[in-house]
């Protein structure tokens, strides 16, 4: 074999050496890349670092318009068992004139903030001209019978001369990440719901995550409404808590003191599941939708969210 | 000066309109439809006429432009081969791993992993051809100043620069009188329309550009081989290859020349336009088109690569990869788009003030050499792991530094047992990864090289490339206050943007056709409701040849100066880089 020689070497050295898992030098990047992959939150959303990443306190984390099931934006409508179809919008704002080609793979997950496990859904490739916004071809593919009634879809997108990425789901702060974590409930006023999801820690390190749940802003039902052409009445879930449900002190403990907030000690990759409970209001008439936001965070002060959940609650017709 | 796509449109648009000014004059009526019937009866003719100054630009050229092309085609053609090899061995090694127990098995291993080493090869020898042709196109050279600009004599001009500035519509005329076969009307009816078109479309591309030809030689060549990729995707015009085919006359069953009777009429023509010139080589100027016209449908880009098999990739989450260029190569191109959809950005690098635009191929050398370089990373981290041991990065480079040997530890064969530990799911899912990644790393090399030739001018922005700003904003007439615009000192370097510059004096009244048109304007269906594009030049022209009226007019075909301008000329003792051009319309029989 004949090899290049040592300069070569060396370049190609430093150029393949691993940076990702979210680094500084990863949220540092400008658009000036000759690939810049974005999976639009919103529109005009190019992901720049301290721009548009993390996604600011306005945006739905948990629900991305570009991820649509079987044509219906804004719902994760799936029926376990049965054909599922998913297209996704990419954008490549490099600064170029060049065509990436991007690889595009589509997963799904139980309902977790923080993804430990990931099942792959469907994959594509796709060719995207710099400046544009396009859209995949429809992946098919049938979410088991064995999944839970609730999963997260989750898109990843990647391409040669694109740099950083994280190898690991961050939707929030990784625009090559996106997740439609989205749950649909329908209880009756003054029902007490509950919902189990898991929460996990990517990382390889053991942390303290915080996990809280709340209801949303104004603005988030705005914009869910505008997403999915719908319109309602805003309302609000009262009495939320969260336990681990293998702890019986904690459940009890529901009802005498409600906590919207916990922290988790978790080691690096592992993943509890957490129950969520709340009551509806005794007035919840038709129209009216309540939602919630699950968010988790490693605990230490001012991190960014790395995990969300939307919960929309209906009244039951 | 327009290219194929925009003459054949144009064509398409005299033949279907021409006939509309005439319907009250029943001789001029039965004229037209001879010729238009001898045109459709010898629609190669027509088409071969339709594209006159093109061949005599080729006919006079110094050859380069067509060299650089053969070369870039070569080098493609290479490209192509080695992709082809590496998706076989992908396939190869794929079904290997996945059924590492069938009777093939190992066999298409082992032919895998060959074909990687040749592919390895073959990157690397494409890499220094791909440097050597670098360094003929960075200067463009093949894209030729207008002599005008440098105030060199009208006798010194070459033939490009005459037949688009000097008599050529005493050349059409003449075509038509001495055309004695169907099949020379057919070519003189062709001609008109290259004509007509160049007055009309060279004022659509002074607009688009900020100038003519003459003064933004680079932006005009974008936008030349803008507009014909977009009307040939929008209008339908034929391929190139078509074209090639259509006017590849072989009068004597061999070689590329001219018709003799068509010959014969461009020889007396060319004698009545310009008697004190010797013509070009018509022939030469032929078989050099229909070279061109082949050579331009040989930069197709492979198809994007198909996903590794799902079950092959399980073991691993997300990206993980030990090829993925994380770190931003500061020669990347940076022209294209900014956050605003604006152009931005720079070309080149300005080297000592010699045009060295295309940064673009600079990262394609670094593709080739990540691709190399990862071949051989993966063959030696198969050899690892067929052995059961972790691969390590790091010690594959620690062993490299000069070594020239053959790496003893490079698999040359793997048995069945080492296959098996291959297709283990830990290592399995590495080695598709892997091999994929450097599928869409070439296939991205692809892109970046077809990138720079467009830039370049050499070949047209195909369907993604077009999408670019870089050449969206020749597909729209901006609206524009002073024209032309002079030239830019660093067109160079910065050609894709417009002209910074003030306007050459006096000002020019540029273009008919209004703000946020595109190329239809001038290249699409013509009514008789509008007042400008080839159609009405067409049929002025015919007018004249048919009555022998002396109501005509030699027009700039660069359109210098503005729309419908006649040939022009500097006025003696003054030069082109006067404040004021001493502007002197030539009269007709001016050469």
């Amino acid at each position: 074999m004949t090899l290049i020689n040592a300069t070569f070497v060396e370049t190609a050295a430093r150029l393949m050496a691993r940076t990702s898992r979210n680094t500084q030098d990863d949220h540092d990047r400008n658009v000036d890349a000759g690939t810049y992959l974005v999976i639009p939150y919103f529109p005009n959303d190019v992901g720049r670092p301290a721009n548009e990443r993390p996604l600011g306190p306005g945006v739905v984390s948990w629900l991305c318009p570009s991820i649509v099931v079987n044509d219906v934006p804004g719902e994760n409508n799936f029926k376990r068992g049965e054909e599922t179809r998913v297209t996704v919008d990419i954008g490549n704002y490099g600064a170029g004139t060049l065509t990436a080609p991007v690889y595009l793979k589509v997963w799904w997950s139980d309902p977790s903030a923080g993804f430990t496990t990931l099942n792959l859904f469907g994959q594509t490739t796709l060719a995207i001209p710099n400046g544009t916004v396009r859209r995949s071809m429809e992946l098919v593919g049938v979410i088991p019978t064995s999944a839970p009634a609730h999963v997260c879809l989750l898109a990843q997108v990647w391409s040669p001369l694109d740099v950083g990425g994280s190898p690991l789901p961050d939707p929030m702060n990784d625009r090559h990440w996106a997740q439609l974590n989205i749950n649909d409930l329908n209880v009756d006023a003054g029902q007490t719901i509950q919902f189990m999801f898991w929460v996990g820690n990517p990382s390889t390190q053991a942390d303290e995550w915080e996990v809280s749940v709340a209801n949303v802003s104004e603005e988030t039902h705005e914009v869910v409404q505008r997403m999915r052409r719908s319109s309602h009445t805003p309302s609000a879930i009262h009495e939320l808590h969260l336990h681990d449900p293998r702890d019986l002190e904690a459940a009890v403990a529901t009802f005498l003191r409600p906590r919207s907030t916990v922290v988790l000690k978790l080691a690096g990759g592992e993943r509890r599941p957490l129950v969520l409970t709340g009551r509806a209001p005794d007035a919840f008439a038709r129209g009216s939708m309540a939602m919630l936001e699950i968010t988790s965070a490693p605990a230490r002060r001012g991190q960014p969210h790395t995990g969300s959940i939307g919960l929309i609650i209906q009244p039951r017709h | 000066m327009l290219d194929y796509h925009a003459h054949t449109a144009a064509l398409r648009q005299i033949r279907s309109a021409i006939k509309g000014g005439f319907s009250s004059q029943p001789t001029m009526l039965s004229a037209l439809d001879t010729l238009c019937h001898d045109a459709d009866l010898n629609a190669d003719a027509a088409t071969l006429g339709c594209i006159v100054d093109i061949v005599v630009d080729h006919a006079s050229s110094d050859g380069l432009e067509l060299s650089l092309l053969q070369q870039a085609a070569d080098l493609w053609a290479q490209g192509r081969s080695l992709y082809d090899q590496l998706a076989n061995a992908r396939s190869s090694l794929e079904q290997a791993l996945l059924d590492p127990a069938a009777t093939d098995a190992v066999q298409l291993a082992n032919s895998a992993l060959s074909t990687l080493m040749g592919v390895q090869n073959a990157a690397l020898s494409l890499n220094a051809n791909m440097a050597s042709l670098k360094s003929a196109v960075d200067p463009l050279a093949h894209i030729k100043a207008h002599p005008r600009q440098s105030d060199v004599p009208e006798e010194n001009w070459g033939w490009r620069d005459v037949f688009l500035g000097r008599r050529t519509d005493a050349f059409v005329e003449s075509l038509f009188r001495h055309a004695k076969t169907k099949r020379a009307s057919a070519f003189a009816f062709g001609a008109l329309s290259s004509y007509s078109a160049n007055v009309a479309g060279s004022a659509y591309l002074g607009c688009v550009v900020g100038g003519p030809r003459r003064l933004h030689r680079f932006r005009d060549r974008l936008a030349r081989n803008s507009v014909g990729a977009w009307l040939h995707s929008q209008a339908g015009t034929p391929s190139c290859t078509s074209l090639a085919r259509a006017i590849a006359f072989r009068p004597f069953g061999v070689a590329i020349g001219f018709p003799s009777d068509i010959q014969s009429t461009l020889k007396e023509a060319m004698s009545d336009a310009w008697p004190n010139r010797t013509g070009p080589d018509w022939d030469l100027g032929l078989s050099r088109t229909v070279r061109h016209l082949q050579l331009l449908d040989q930069f197709q880009r492979p198809d994007i690569p198909s996903p590794p098999p799902p079950s092959l990739i399980s073991a691993c989450s997300g990206m993980e990869s030990l090829n993925v260029m994380n770190e931003q190569d500061p020669n990347f191109p940076t022209v294209g788009v900014d956050t605003d959809g604006n152009v931005s950005g720079s070309i080149g690098q300005p080297d000592g003030g010699s045009s060295q635009p295309k940064s673009g191929s600079a990262c394609l050398a670094v593709i080739l050499v990540l691709i190399t370089v990862g071949i051989a990373l993966l063959i030696y981290c198969i050899g690892q792991w067929s052995e059961g041991k972790k691969c390590k990065p790091g010690d594959f480079f620690d062993s490299l530094q000069g070594s020239d040997a053959p790496d003893p530890r490079d698999p040359t064969n793997v048995s069945q047992q080492q296959l098996s530990a291959l297709a283990d799911p830990s290592a399995a899912c590495h080695i598709v990864n892997e091999l994929f990644s450097l599928q869409m790393m070439i296939w991205q090399g692809f892109d970046t090289a077809a990138g720079y030739l467009g830039v370049s001018g050499l070949i047209y922005p195909d369907e993604f490339m077009i999408a670019s700003p870089l050449y969206q904003q020749f597909l729209k007439t901006p609206p524009r206050l002073t024209w032309p615009l002079r030239e830019d000192s660093n067109a160079a370097t910065d050609f894709q943007f417009d002209p910074p510059t003030s306007a050459e004096q006096p000002a020019a009244a540029n273009s008919p056709f209004p703000s946020h048109e595109n190329p239809m304007a001038f290249a699409g269906p013509w009514s008789p409701q509008q007042s400008h594009g080839p159609t009405p030049i067409a049929q002025q022209i015919f007018r004249v040849v048919q009555t022998g009226s002396r109501d005509h007019v030699n027009r700039d075909l660069d359109a210098d100066r503005g729309y419908l301008h006649p040939c022009w000329a500097i006025e003696a003792g003054h030069s082109i880089h006067d404040a004021t051009l001493a502007v002197e319309v030539l009269s007709y029989d001016a050469d």
